[in-house]
């Protein structure tokens, strides 16, 4: 059967070889590509599409299979980690399977897998890893809870790891990201006596210096990001991804123009656009769905629910339902309850980071 | 209350369930998932602070619906990352369920209906009873000692006035 089987696939990848010779467009490449993860064999596939990738940089198909392929990979080696892990528990393992689960955004499972490992095996590599997992969990929660736990916790380490800089270059990542410049500083000046000269550090420093005056403490800075939501740096990262900006008009156009639809709104900083309303209703509508977007977004991070993806209001005047990104949001009121076609139209249009650079109202 | 609120706690998914009074009293029943809810450091341990921020949010998403000229919502969804808040407005008090992260709101809607009318009915009942006894302490004290019912258990009052108007006891 494997015989007939390989035998079937080899045939198939001379096939798409050939194809990819005649014509080496990113489908051909993609199929190559494709035939031999269908093969297993996975490197093999990752290295077509790197390939494809230098011949037609940034092609979506190509990054999407590379992706499938890598998570894949993951998914193998988190199951023959598990089975270790079953068989024969040691520090070794639980530390790449923490690592696995922090590179695919896994942070419970991250969590409950260094509390096993430090419950298990206590000691200073475990509460370090405990401690990355708690800063992946901030960064992405923004919860203050989870930051002030990382801190903590990197305090514990570097009592435990003397001398070791791993904690303090966490620490000052983490109070860079927040704005807590002083505490920053304190850390670098620290890393600079564990690594004297080094140029990197003696600039970011003296970066450090300039800013730490008026800087918060850790807890108010912690409160800060809690409350907007927002680390130091977000808003320069996001104005950098310009270029994929798309006009979402037509897309709220047709969903305001279906019947029992009161109001579309596509929020994204403090600019909103309205179709329905008109004039200072579409204000007021555009208002309040940012302040439902706002308000529900600082809730659940108090909560500890972390990143909210929807809110959906019923009652008598309708319903409204938000569908949020990272830095944008979609919301519809309709009168009656929300098909799931709308749905799915709003879906679309929260995380597509859409131009709003033409205001209306 | 937390007979009512069993039920729903013990759906499966359920984190945690809990009852709001307007006055800002929670009544908190954890679900059989409280482990999933993350670390100890979460707000969903602390009944008290759940129930101040879910009435803070309830306060300013009817804000937000005043600048609709709406009402204010009956039922709220909120679904994140780590798990969805259900609160389901009633009179006099707001039902809430954490639910683990992954599972759609909707097959919860039906039981949390239920648990609202029978807080209703409770709620309900001990109003009566509060109205009926604010009644009988509003009445004017009466002159004269009220004439008691014989065909219940003999009260000595009772015993007393049929002796009087019986004539001598003795027979004479």
């Amino acid at each position: 059967m494997k015989l007939v089987r390989r035998m079937l696939s080899h045939n198939r990848l001379r096939q798409a070889r050939k194809r990819l010779m005649t014509d080496p467009s990113p489908t051909a490449y993609a199929a190559l590509a494709r035939e031999h993860a269908w093969d297993g064999e996975s490197e093999e596939a990752l290295r077509v599409c790197g390939e494809g990738l230098i011949a037609y940089p940034g092609n979506p198909e190509l990054q999407r299979l590379a992706e499938r392929t890598r998570r894949a990979n993951r998914e193998d080696r988190l199951g023959e980690l598990k089975r270790e892990l079953r068989e024969a528990p040691r520090p070794a393992i639980y530390s790449e399977m923490c690592s696995v689960l922090l590179e695919t955004d896994q942070t419970m499972r991250a969590e409950e897998c260094a509390q096993a490992w430090l419950s298990a095996h206590p000691g200073p590599e475990a509460t370090l890893m405990l401690a990355r997992v708690f800063v992946a969990r901030f960064l992405s929660d923004r919860g203050r809870d989870a930051g002030q736990r990382a801190f903590d916790l990197l305090s514990e380490c570097e009592q435990q790891l003397d001398r070791d800089p791993r904690p303090w270059k966490l620490r000052l990542e983490l109070a860079s990201a927040i704005g807590a410049w002083t505490e920053a500083r304190r850390v670098a000046s620290q890393l600079l006596e564990l690594d004297p000269g080094d140029p990197v550090l003696e600039g970011r420093f003296r970066k450090l210096s300039a800013l730490q005056e008026g800087a918060p403490s850790i807890s108010k800075a912690l409160r800060d990001v809690e409350r907007t939501g927002k680390l130091v740096g977000d808003d320069q990262r996001h104005s950098r991804g310009d270029s994929a900006k798309r006009d979402v008009r037509p897309l709220l156009q047709s969903l305001a123009a279906e019947t029992g639809v009161n109001a579309v709104v596509y929020l994204r900083g403090s600019t909103g656009l309205v179709q329905g309303p008109k004039g200072a209703t579409a204000e007021r509508s555009a208002r309040a769905m940012r302040k439902i977007v706002k308000t529900g977004r600082t809730t659940a991070r108090r909560l500890g629910l972390g990143q909210v993806s929807s809110i959906s209001l019923e009652g008598n005047f309708g319903s409204i339902a938000v569908v949020s990104g990272e830095m944008d949001a979609g919301a519809i009121w309709c009168s009656g309850k929300l098909p799931r076609s709308r749905e799915q139209a709003l879906m679309n249009l929260a995380g597509v980071e859409a131009d709003t650079d033409e205001v209306q109202s | 209350m937390i007979e009512v609120l069993d039920p729903l706690a013990s759906q499966p998914g359920v984190i945690l369930a809990a009852l709001i009074s307007d006055d800002g009293v929670p009544v908190a029943v954890p679900g059989t998932k409280v482990e999933s809810a993350g670390s100890e450091s979460c707000a969903l341990s602390d009944s008290d602070a759940l129930a101040a921020m879910c009435a803070g949010w309830l306060d300013e998403l009817t804000d937000c619906m005043s600048l609709l000229s709406c009402d204010a919502p009956r039922r709220v969804v909120l679904r994140a990352a780590r798990g969805s808040l259900l609160l389901l407005r009633t009179s006099g008090a707001v039902l809430l369920v954490v639910l683990e992260p992954g599972l759609g709101p909707e097959e919860l809607w039906l039981p949390m209906e239920g648990v609202a009318a029978r807080i209703q009915r409770i709620l309900r009942g001990m109003g009566e009873a509060a109205v009926s006894e604010t009644i009988s302490d509003l009445e004017p004290p009466s002159p004269f000692p009220k004439r008691a019912d014989t065909t219940a258990t003999e009260s000595p009052t009772a015993s007393l006035e049929k002796g009087l108007s019986g004539g001598d006891p003795q027979g004479n």
